[in-house]
């Protein structure tokens, strides 16, 4: 029942500020190899601090007004380093389902225990707290670390959307991949 | 080039009418099987107004990302129910593609395979897309069947995610290449 929700052994989730993190994220796009929040089908290019401002604005205002969204910076524990954002971009409360979007710093911290720390207070936060009943995550197949993380965590592929992206001069599959509440706690509680 | 791609042996593609298909998108609403096999979200009553005020703020947008299409039956000039195209994503190639037939005695006749076929024929000879996605409710099964007709494969099925009726359903995953397509031509 006091499990912390937002604490793990090397980084902790808070809540994000446009103004203090849209540098963090401005650095992230700089390199061509950064894996945005979402697939939301713009091609990805480096973002200035105005624009990532701008993004991070318009998501936490979307949060406050609709209610169907959440997200968090993964932090370090002193909280002095943005490794990370985790969002759930949409929690559908008629149907227990959630889809949610994952962002880390660059692609060699997917396989870092941040990410995995962070993906395990996800789904706590996910099936404890909104208490859903299922969990969905699109990941590109050309992040490994990622689905390396995913699959050790148990999550299952459940789609793969073939040739749906087109990304360093080839398409590339999009693997759906998914988490039931009642799988967690069998192998969680 | 001398076909009209917008026509088909029993029905066509016609530009929707924020004056006339606002009012029937919402009477089609009112039949909860229709609106159960349309949309997850819970279903919702919208007035005439707000309905054509969505349809006009889709035709107003300066950005193509999407388009709607009234599908109107030949012998009878009716509209029967629409199909579009949303959230095109032009670097990927990629679009998502969603269908109703709102008119129930136009159901399983072949008015939705000839629909999604000329939208599949919009899509890749028109827009040059590469591929299509759907996805449709495990209890869906006439609709499953009408896309495996026009070429769509299944690609994987998320499980429980439709919670109705007390009983949890899956949403099935379809997609459809080009390369298929063109094979089924």
């Amino acid at each position: 029942m006091n499990t912390p929700l937002f604490t793990a052994a090397t980084i902790c989730l808070t809540a994000l500020d446009a103004k203090e993190d849209a540098a963090a994220l401005a650095s992230w796009t700089q390199d061509s190899r950064y894996i945005p929040l979402a697939e939301d089908g713009k091609p990805s290019h480096p973002l200035s601090e105005f624009q990532t401002k701008k993004m991070l604005e318009e998501i936490l205002k979307e949060s406050d007004e609709k209610r169907n969204t959440f997200w968090f910076g993964i932090r370090t524990l002193d909280e002095t380093e943005l490794l990370g954002i985790v969002g759930l971009s949409w929690v559908d409360w008629a149907n227990g389902s959630v889809y949610m979007d994952l962002s880390m710093r660059n692609t060699a911290e997917y396989s870092q225990p941040s990410t995995c720390e962070a993906l395990t207070l996800i789904q706590r936060y996910v099936f404890h707290e909104l208490q859903m009943h299922r969990l969905s995550l699109n990941v590109p197949e050309f992040n490994e670390g990622l689905i390396e993380t995913m699959t050790t965590l148990g999550f299952a592929v459940e789609v793969r959307k073939r040739e749906t992206l087109f990304r360093f001069g080839r398409r590339w599959d999009s693997l759906h991949f998914g988490r039931m509440a009642k799988d967690w706690e069998k192998e969680t509680i | 080039m001398k076909t009209d791609i917008f026509r088909g042996e029993k029905l066509r593609l016609v530009a929707m009418n924020p004056e006339t298909d606002a009012a029937l998108m919402n009477q089609w609403r009112r039949d909860t099987e229709y609106a159960r096999l349309l949309d997850s979200d819970p279903v919702r009553l919208f007035n005439v107004s707000q309905n054509k005020e969505w349809i006009e703020k889709h035709q107003k947008s300066d950005s193509f990302e999407g388009i709607e299409f009234m599908i109107h039956s030949l012998i009878d000039d009716k509209p029967i129910g629409f199909v579009g195209l949303d959230g095109i994503s032009w670097h990927n190639g990629v679009s998502w593609i969603g269908i109703g037939i709102g008119e129930r005695d136009y159901w399983s006749k072949g008015y939705g395979t000839e629909a999604m076929h000329l939208i599949a024929r919009y899509a890749f000879e028109e827009l040059g897309l590469h591929r299509l996605s759907l996805n449709v409710f495990s209890y869906n099964t006439r609709a499953i069947r009408a896309y495996e007709k026009v070429g769509y494969i299944v690609e994987g099925t998320v499980r429980e995610a439709v919670h109705r009726d007390g009983k949890r359903w899956d949403v099935i995953f379809m997609g459809l290449l080009r390369e298929d397509w063109i094979k089924t031509q």
